[in-house]
């Protein structure tokens, strides 16, 4: 018996000691090797700086020529430069990446067994905006794994060819679909040209591609879909569709949004839906809108009431005025600062409370 | 004759914690394991995280970011001034004062231009205490919100930054917690990435002592000057760093650190907010969130643990508050394993009915009273000798030296993954201070912590349901569990 | 020959804009948060003051306040970097003082030649 004990202690020295040599070793190991590094990309690090300052028309063939090495010990650098530049110096630093093969490279490696590997040259592939790469990455937005989906949609975006359009919403409409605000982001970034993709998505039977399409159209200001959004917003058999529709219309701050937005607001609707239609409200800038949103300052819901007071607030003097006489009408009839307000002023007040601290805020800024 | 069997009974005993002492460095170990894997996931995942498109995207969620502020004069403006700097497209910060007592509000007030507002206050999670007046801040009305009320402890105060958060994720941090630039990002980050599953994220605390903190940031990380301290650096590393990584990799992860973590809104408000009964509100509301999910959502959730960046927190530097932090701790293990005890065992919630509750019933909440057992029956049975001293001093090493590797594995990874501690000495201290915790640390601990679960039971009988009203305590005293690790 | 305090805590782009800004004949001092500016600046006024939006302990929004405030810095120019463009946040940036704000990522010449504007309108 106890012999097994004396064997355990022993193993067990010997596993203490091997761990405590490890941490040495590894502190060690590091140290010379992030000064290797650092020494590798010091000469690099200098030209690409070089370079990019002179809008990339010098040093190109300097970095091209810089060896293997070096330029794997400064690349982490030159990505992270890509994405700080515009302009000529952004085409000249992503052509020399294009010389020295990383295109190439990176286009292999989309077919690569490890998963991060993968992820990795999607990733390269979109800080270099290369668009010759679309085709390859939309395929990349099936693969079996999350993280990898995930990071083609990124890559498709910072490209921005609105062709990937399509494949996005495809992307949304799985079990396991890309998340819903990274996709929307996706899809704006594509610009205006995918416009008319999203709004045909609009019938979609999918609620989560209709919902990300309606952002989508929302942020891009596609004024065009107002009367297909507004259809959506009355028809929709989602609760969630229905409520990007009241924002997406808010949004995109056109007339004809009123009459939909007000239609949404009735008592019979579901809460959710009549807070963002208020809040929709608000974005529109319609000073017609303000006697609906007074009305609902008394609502019984607390969202609903507090969105209605915010989106008079934002609407300007037509709306403060209306928020003024509800706070005045009660102040009159119980006289005293300790009188307590009804939900309405409450509400009210709150909103003019916080218009004039940002009104404050210009002013004294401006002085 | 009797005597044969007093002593067959001591053998038996001695040798049924000698097992115990094994199993649990063993899941200690497990969990290290697992723990290491996931850094490994982790690092090589950095290049493609994407957390510069997740700051400048504009869709990125906004965070509101709470905080609990007590008696915080001292460091209150620091501590805010900081979190309104961190790396994060759009939050807001909620300073809740809870009924200081001193000038916590005055310094607030002046340092930051505060205009008091009217603010009609939800109730969309119950809160006890009054609302007195919610302020904003002048020249950042809808970033910075100052809220005072009557005190009512620290989880009601948590509930009424929940009602005032406008956003739909909300950050619960101390006010004495310093954050690294970019830990709310990484900790928001779970959220954008996989929308539909997580629930809940928590961010890894460290120790702030003897490290040199600049404008609320920590520029420079190093070992506190107090072996207390410092043994508690390591201990940190191997139950928060590791033990909650682990866990997470697992599925079983049960515990989110008030000092630190970010919530979906609508499930705290789904599930009433925290409970202000209970002594470890931070860990009871995850215990909570994941009984609801597993009763409404069956298995498709997640609640994460993310080990870096981090949050830095002050640790006790004496014995006196230091035990009655730990008291408190334990007595929270204990309230909330029996609050939800139909849960322990239950095939019903998965990996946290079958696995991570036992585990804690096991090796947190018994483990203490282990410990001092074998510190009395190992002596008690070499004087009536049913052991031998070979026996004894074999026995000793073992469970000591088991200890010992598991808390030195805990900082091999730590020097693989994240290797914060650049100074050789520091990492010399660091080793030192996993032997030292041996003698003496460990004990003291384990005598805390049968007296915090002693503490539950009695004030189980005595005041249910009658209203305390609490202060924060000093110094790191959110409630957390901690797998202090005796071996 | 004009100065430019450059408060930046990004190395690169402190870099990059040093490297841009002295080919141009400009000097360039850079600083990587805002509390270490006004340091700067209260003892060597600038002629110009190039300032990134969210940096750590100060964002630029209040160096630029209190630069303004500063009777040795309230006429000096001020150009905001910012990542974020939306009217609320460039009207923010406006409203606290600011001369004019280049959008991040930019483009190194595009950055010179706002610059030389900026320091021709202070000179003419």
């Amino acid at each position: 018996m106890l012999w097994v004990f004396t064997l355990v202690i022993a193993v067990l020295a010997g596993i203490v000691a091997v761990t405590a040599t490890a941490i040495v070793a590894v502190r060690l190991i590091r140290g010379r090797r992030q000064r290797t590094l650092a020494r590798l990309a010091a000469q690099p690090r200098r030209a690409l700086l070089a370079f990019v300052a002179e809008n990339g028309e010098e040093g190109g063939d300097e970095l091209v020529a810089v060896p293997d090495d070096a330029w794997r010990a400064a690349e982490p650098h030159a990505l992270a430069l890509l994405g700080k530049l515009r302009g000529e110096a952004h085409l000249g630093l992503v052509s020399v990446f294009l010389r020295r093969g990383a295109a190439r490279t990176a286009l292999g490696r989309l077919r690569s067994r490890s998963r991060v590997r993968r992820a990795r040259a999607a990733q390269v592939l979109g800080d270099l905006e290369l668009r010759r790469a679309v085709p390859e990455l939309c395929r990349l937005l099936t693969d079996r794994h999350a993280e990898v989906r995930v990071v083609a949609v990124r890559a498709l975006g910072r490209i921005g060819d609105p062709a990937a359009a399509w494949r996005i919403i495809a992307a949304l409409d799985r079990p396991d679909p890309v998340p819903s605000l990274l996709a929307t982001h996706t899809l704006v970034q594509l610009g205006p040209e995918a416009e008319v993709t999203l709004s045909a998505a609009l019938d979609h039977p999918q609620a989560r591609v209709r919902a990300v399409c309606l952002d989508a159209l929302g942020l891009l200001g596609a004024a065009g879909s107002v009367r297909r959004i507004a259809k959506v917003l009355r028809d929709d058999a989602y609760l969630d569709v229905r409520v990007a529709a009241a924002t997406t219309l808010g949004k995109l701050g056109t007339r004809s949004a009123l009459e939909p937005l007000t239609g949404a607001l009735r008592g019979s609707r579901p809460t959710p839906l009549r807070a963002a239609a208020a809040r929709a409200l608000g974005d529109l800038g319609a000073p017609a809108a303000v006697p609906t949103l007074a009305e609902l300052l008394g609502d019984d819901a607390y969202q609903v009431a507090h969105e209605a007071a915010h989106a008079l607030r934002r609407l300007g003097p037509a709306g403060l005025e209306a928020l003024r006489e509800v706070v005045e009408a009660e102040s009159g009839a119980r006289s005293g600062a300790h009188a307590r307000f009804s939900t309405a002023a409450a509400h009210a007040q709150e909103a003019l409370a916080l218009a004039e601290v940002l009104a404050g805020e210009r002013v004294g800024a401006a002085a | 004759m009797s005597d044969e069997i007093v002593r067959e009974i001591l053998r038996g005993t001695d040798l049924a914690i000698f097992g115990y002492f094994v199993a649990l460095n063993t899941s200690y170990l497990v969990l290290m394991v697992m723990a290491g894997l996931e850094f490994g996931r982790h690092l090589r995942r950095i290049p493609f995280a994407g957390a510069d498109d997740m700051f400048r995207s504009p869709l990125t969620l906004p965070v509101s970011v709470i905080v609990p502020a007590h008696n915080e004069g001292a460091s209150i403006v620091a501590a805010v001034q900081a979190m309104t700097a961190l790396r994060y497209p759009r939050y807001e910060v909620v300073v809740v004062d809870d009924g200081s007592s001193d000038d916590t509000f005055e310094q607030l007030r002046a340092h930051f231009d505060l205009v008091e507002v009217p603010r009609v206050v939800p109730a969309e999670v119950p809160y006890r205490s009054q609302v007195l007046s919610v302020h904003v801040a002048r020249a950042n009305p809808q970033t910075l919100t100052v809220v005072r009320k009557t005190n009512g402890g620290k989880a009601d105060a948590l509930n009424v930054g929940i009602n005032l958060a406008r956003h739909p994720l909300v950050c619960m941090v101390d006010a004495d917690s310093v954050l690294d630039p970019d830990a709310l990002l990484s900790v928001a980050k779970p959220f954008g990435d996989d929308p539909l599953r997580v629930a809940a994220c928590g961010g890894v605390v460290r120790i702030a002592n003897g490290c040199k903190v600049v404008g609320g940031r920590v520029v420079d990380v190093r070992m506190p000057r107090q072996w207390l301290v410092r043994v508690q650096v390591v201990e940190y590393l191997r139950a928060f760093l590791m033990g909650r990584t682990g866990w997470s990799r697992l599925g079983g992860l049960v515990v989110i650190s008030g000092a630190f973590g970010v919530f979906r809104r609508d499930l705290v408000i789904d599930v009433g907010g925290l409970d202000p009964d209970t002594i470890g509100e931070d860990a009871e509301l995850v215990v909570r969130l994941h009984h609801h999910l597993r009763e409404t959502r069956r298995h498709d959730y997640r609640v994460i643990f993310v080990a870096e960046p981090v949050s830095w927190s002050e640790a006790p530097a004496t014995l006196r508050v230091l035990g009655r932090q730990r008291r408190r701790w334990h007595r929270g293990i204990a309230e909330i394993l029996g609050k939800h005890r139909r849960m322990i065992l239950n095939p019903r919630y998965g990996r946290i009915g079958l696995l991570a509750l036992p585990y804690y019933v096991l090796f947190e909440l018994l483990a203490p009273f282990v410990e001092l057992a074998a510190v009395v029956l190992l002596p008690l049975g070499l004087w009536i000798g049913a052991v031998d001293v070979g026996f004894a001093w074999r026995f000793v090493l073992v469970a000591y030296g088991y200890g010992l590797l598991v808390s030195l594995i805990s900082l091999f990874i730590e020097e693989v993954s994240f290797h914060r501690y650049p100074r050789w000495s520091d990492m010399a201290r660091g080793v030192a201070a996993a032997v030292l915790e041996n003698f003496g640390y460990r004990q003291v601990l384990a005598v805390w912590q049968v007296a915090g679960v002693l503490g539950a039971v009695r004030g189980r009988q005595a005041v249910w349901g009658a209203m305390q009203r609490q202060g924060f305590g000093g110094d790191v005293d959110s409630a957390e569990m901690v797998g202090a690790g005796r071996g | 020959m004009s100065t430019i305090l450059l408060v930046e805590d990004d190395p690169d782009i402190r870099h990059l804009v040093s490297y841009k800004l002295g080919k141009g004949g400009l000097t360039v001092i850079g600083v990587a948060d805002g509390v270490a500016a006004l340091r700067e600046a209260r003892v060597h006024p600038p002629d110009l003051v190039l300032l990134d939006v969210r940096m750590p302990r100060m964002s630029g929004i209040e160096v630029c306040r209190e630069l303004r405030a500063g009777p040795l810095t309230a006429d000096v120019p001020i150009i905001l970097l910012t990542a974020r463009a939306r009217p609320q946040d460039l009207e923010q940036g406006y409203a606290a003082g600011a001369t004019d704000y280049i959008v991040k990522p930019f483009s190194p010449r595009e950055l010179l030649e706002r610059v030389e504007t900026a320091l021709a309108r202070v000179a003419g």
